[in-house]
């Protein structure tokens, strides 16, 4: 792929991706997963010999073809598709951002800013698979069914319309495309859009007229969920998918990417349970897979295993706990600070995280990731997450509240009570519980803990019925929209309810400007302001392992992709002799 | 007998009725998918979710209706649809896996899986039972009998999951001695393979050994017992004793005598253990990924996937209801002292 380099992305520094543990000792050179810990884009890497083939285990599935609509919004069919569908590009695990080689000859180029207008250059000879040239019309294709607007799809239900919603046109001449804004759009990441997703024409021969009828629009959308896609931009094209099951690919030779690829067949099946996945794994049934959720368990398995490889890092999303506002107690910003204080995340993370990533770190910002370029860490000089029990009853004491006979009691007299909720199956939030749990009883308030079942975690979120809670957000290098999710007033996933107008100034600030580097300093702000508000405290990026059979070559983990290790399919290959 | 078969027949309406509703309104009353697969777009996207995306999930689930008018339409499909729903009409409704994910066709080719599983750990449980359940009724008291009763015993107090991962791992070491891939630890056949039932079978033998065992050794105890009380009873009767004093020999009364009318519990327990297994699969099918039913209503219950959880217990009941017929039917084949009016 080519690689772009690009000083917009929250580029890691090597330290940053830390494995806690590798397969195989002795090993460190970048032909081992080992390396990962200094050459997080390299590890792994080697000359692969012709032919092969892979089994690669999801440990979830998909129940659509269609990543344009909400159902179809996984990650797990993000993965599965990750071999034909038509990415604009990929964050690697070093933060670098790789653009499609397959779709694109060049990088995005910004023409004008106001609007903003952005030029894409086909690649030469980038098609679907099929014989049909990827045109403008798949552009416009993408457009309509992601805008929003029920003028171009009636009854659409894409999953994100931020993007859709602000394009004015787009245009085409040959392998040039135009895309231009509305006045309002002036996002920093124009140049990480999605711009393709199902070929037009396809849409075309089924007999949608999508171009002039939103209901077609809307049909078409429909076809692409529940077809399984024949058509290919990637390096492999589907020989066979089974929805939520399987989906088995050979190569595709019409890809127009300069990569060579020498598997013969590679095939992603769903496998439940990591417990099933390292079994089947150590039997030979699988090569790898690099699901979401780690054990220590887990680890010992692996440890035991012959001819396998694996590694731990922190993971594509990140733990935190919430606190709501709307709670009687925790509208008192002082309290909230208290809180935090008596927290101790150190703690924590020795009795929980650390035991599958023994070199894990505390995380201190909520939008970038130590080691960052753009990391700032905000918390550690406020004593949040310092578990510094005196100081946190002093900013109390000072405050009004008293300690009753081991009770601490509000101004009103009122004894502080709270919940702490968590998702049920999470072992490390329910220990993260009783430990803050213990934390606030030194500080003489009662914190119940109610576990949530796990397919009501959005249920409990959405309807603010939580005091306290523990639960994850994407940690992706895209920073733009996610300070305004988080933490903007009225937000829907603005859970805990804050409001600060000052907040909602810097945040509008973050979405202000074309330049990444003025954007991370404004998202910056943004971060240290919710800090000083005691709402969200971040505590690791969360681990997740990847294990692979030592027979593999360049096949490693990417935290900053949902594809995570399939992010570079095209460069899978077994290792020659 | 006709009348009997037509009478409980019509009787499995109400009752079949009667399991959908209350199961209809405890998933659905305890469950919003919706909010749940907006946060999880959220989490994943980083972005918020567009009200008119929410306002079209709810429209596509029918979760823009009152519980009542759900279970209407999911009954009979009459009214404003989509026409996706309507079981009367041969749909089973929208699940929240996705527009791909087709219950119907879920549910026929899960059913079949399933089948295959249980099926074949049925027929070698209940052939181990007898077996084992003769033997301790014949030398009873004996040391075989005390042996077979402690092991009976010893299988059927552990938990599934765990003989279910005993073997497993098991069967990984077997396989690593044996230098082969003999034995497969998930799933019910290669990825992808397609062919006839015969071919398929055939694929699926080595995915079949490990979970067939241990749903066999799981459920043969009970049976076993039953037939050693069975032949117990059968060997202390008048007429075996005639025979026997007759001067048949032993073994003539015990296989044509004894065997033959001790086997009359099982044979009728054995419809209603299958119909059981069927409905109660899920954890072996856990544990080696068999994506059968059982997987299948386990998965849309931690969902709330109402509409599969509906389908499910509208099969599984249909599936007990006609093993539990077919076991009084067979009584009274089996045991000339029944009758049916």
């Amino acid at each position: 792929m080519k690689r772009h380099h690009t000083a917009a992305v929250a580029a890691l520094a090597c330290t940053a991706l830390v494995l806690a543990g590798c397969g195989q000792d002795g090993e460190s050179d970048s032909a081992s997963l080992e390396a990962c810990l200094t050459d997080p884009a390299g590890c792994n890497s080697g000359e692969r010999a012709d032919g092969g083939e892979v089994t690669w285990a999801l440990d979830g599935s998909w129940g659509t073809w269609n990543q344009n609509t909400s159902e179809g919004n996984n990650a797990y069919v993000s993965a599965a598709l990750v071999g034909m569908w038509p990415y604009t590009g990929q964050f690697d695990p070093g933060g670098e951002y790789l653009f499609n080689e397959g779709i694109l000859a060049s990088a995005p180029e910004l023409v004008k800013e106001d609007p903003v207008t952005v030029e894409y250059t086909l690649q030469d000879g980038a098609n679907w698979g099929d014989g049909t040239d990827i045109t403008v019309d798949d552009f416009i294709y993408h457009w309509y069914a992601t805008s929003g607007d029920e003028s171009r799809c009636e009854g659409c239900d894409p999953a994100n319309i931020t993007r859709g919603s602000q394009v004015e046109s787009i245009t085409g001449d040959g392998a040039q495309v135009t895309v231009t804004y509305k006045d309002t759009y002036h996002s920093a990441e124009w140049q990480y859009e999605e711009i393709l997703s199902s070929p037009a024409h396809v849409a075309e021969a089924e007999g949608f007229d999508w171009q002039n009828d939103p209901a077609d629009m809307k049909a078409a959308e429909d076809f692409f969920s529940t077809t399984v896609p024949t058509w290919s931009t990637g390096p492999f094209k589907i020989d066979d998918a089974k929805v939520g099951e399987h989906v088995i690919y050979v190569p595709n030779d019409d890809w127009a990417g300069e990569t060579e690829v020498t598997l013969d067949k590679v095939t992603f099946r769903v496998i439940d349970g990591l417990e099933n996945i390292v079994t089947a794994l150590r039997n030979g049934e699988i090569d790898g897979a690099s699901p979401f959720s780690v054990t220590a368990e887990t680890i010992t398995q692996l440890q035991g295993a012959e001819g396998l490889e694996y590694a731990v890092a922190g993971g594509p999303s990140f733990e935190h706990i919430d606190l709501n506002t709307k709670n009687e107690f925790l509208e008192d910003p002082v309290l909230r600070q208290a809180i935090f204080t008596a927290i101790d995340i150190e703690n924590i993370i020795a009795r929980t995280y650390a035991y599958v990533q023994s070199d894990i770190e505390r995380k201190g910002n909520h939008l970038f990731r130590n080691g960052s370029d753009y990391y700032t860490d905000y918390l550690s000089a406020t004593g949040q997450g310092t578990g510094d029990v005196e100081l946190a009853y002093d900013l109390l004491e000072e405050a009004g509240y008293e300690l009753d006979a081991g009770v601490l009691r509000d101004p009103d007299g009122k004894a502080v009570e709270l919940d702490f909720r968590y998702s049920e199956s999470k072992e490390n939030r329910r220990i993260t519980g009783e430990l803050v749990q213990a934390n606030l009883a030194d500080l003489g308030i009662k914190v119940e803990l109610e576990s949530i079942p796990d397919a009501d975690l959005g249920t409990v979120l959405g309807e603010g019925d939580f005091d306290m809670i523990d639960f994850g957000w994407s940690s992706e290098p895209t920073f733009v929209a996610a300070a305004s999710q988080y933490w903007e007033t009225g937000s829907g996933s603005n859970f805990g309810a804050l409001s600060d107008p000052d907040l909602d100034a810097l945040i509008a600030e973050v979405n202000g400007t074309l330049d990444i580097d003025e954007a991370a300093v404004r998202a910056n702000a943004a971060v240290e302001q919710v800090v000083q508000n005691a709402y969200s405290l971040p505590i690791v990026d969360t681990p997740v392992a990847v294990m692979v059979s030592d027979r593999l070559v360049n096949v490693r983990d990417n935290w900053a992709s949902q594809q995570r290790a399939a992010y570079n399919i095209a460069e899978w290959g077994v290792a020659a002799e | 007998m006709v009348v009997f078969i037509i009478r409980r027949t019509l009787l499995m309406i109400p009752v079949l009725l009667g399991a959908t509703i209350l199961c209809f309104v405890l998933v659905d009353a305890v469950n919003d998918p919706v909010q749940d697969m907006v946060f999880e777009i959220q989490q994943s996207t980083g972005e918020p979710v567009p009200q008119s995306t929410v306002d079209a999930l709810e429209a596509s689930l029918y979760y823009d209706r009152s519980i009542p008018e759900r279970y209407w339409l999911w009954l009979t499909g009459i009214g404003d649809t989509n026409g996706d729903i309507g079981l009367l009409k041969g749909e089973w409704g929208p699940s929240i896996e996705g527009s791909a994910m087709d219950i119907g066709y879920e549910i026929s080719t899960r059913f079949w899986i399933t089948l295959r599983l249980v099926l074949f750990a049925t027929l070698a449980s209940i052939g181990l039972a007898i077996l084992s359940g003769v033997v301790s009724a014949v030398k009873q008291y004996s040391r075989t009998d005390y042996t077979l009763t402690f092991l009976g015993f010893l299988f059927l107090a552990m938990p599934v999951f765990w003989l279910g991962s005993l073997f497993k791992e098991g069967a990984v070491q077997l396989n690593k001695l044996l230098g082969s891939t003999i034995f497969q630890t998930y799933g019910s056949g290669s990825t992808g393979f397609q062919g006839n039932g015969w071919e398929v079978f055939l694929n699926s033998i080595p995915y079949l050994i490990v979970p067939t065992l241990v749903l066999m050794l799981g459920g043969y105890a009970a049976i076993s017992r039953y037939q050693r009380a069975s032949m117990l009873e059968v060997m202390n009767s008048d007429y075996v004793r005639l025979a026997r004093a007759k001067g048949v020999r032993n073994r003539t009364v015990m296989r044509r005598h004894a065997l033959r009318t001790a086997l009359i519990p099982v044979a009728t327990f054995a419809p209603l253990a299958l119909s059981g297994a069927m409905g109660g699969a899920m954890v072996t099918e856990s544990i080696f990924g068999w994506r059968g039913l059982g997987v299948y209503s386990l998965d849309a219950i931690r969902a709330g996937d109402t509409f599969v959880v509906m389908a499910y217990v509208l099969i599984s009941g249909l599936v007990v209801l006609v093993g539990v017929l077919i076991s009084d039917i067979l009584y009274g084949v089996l045991d000339p002292r029944i009758r049916y009016e």
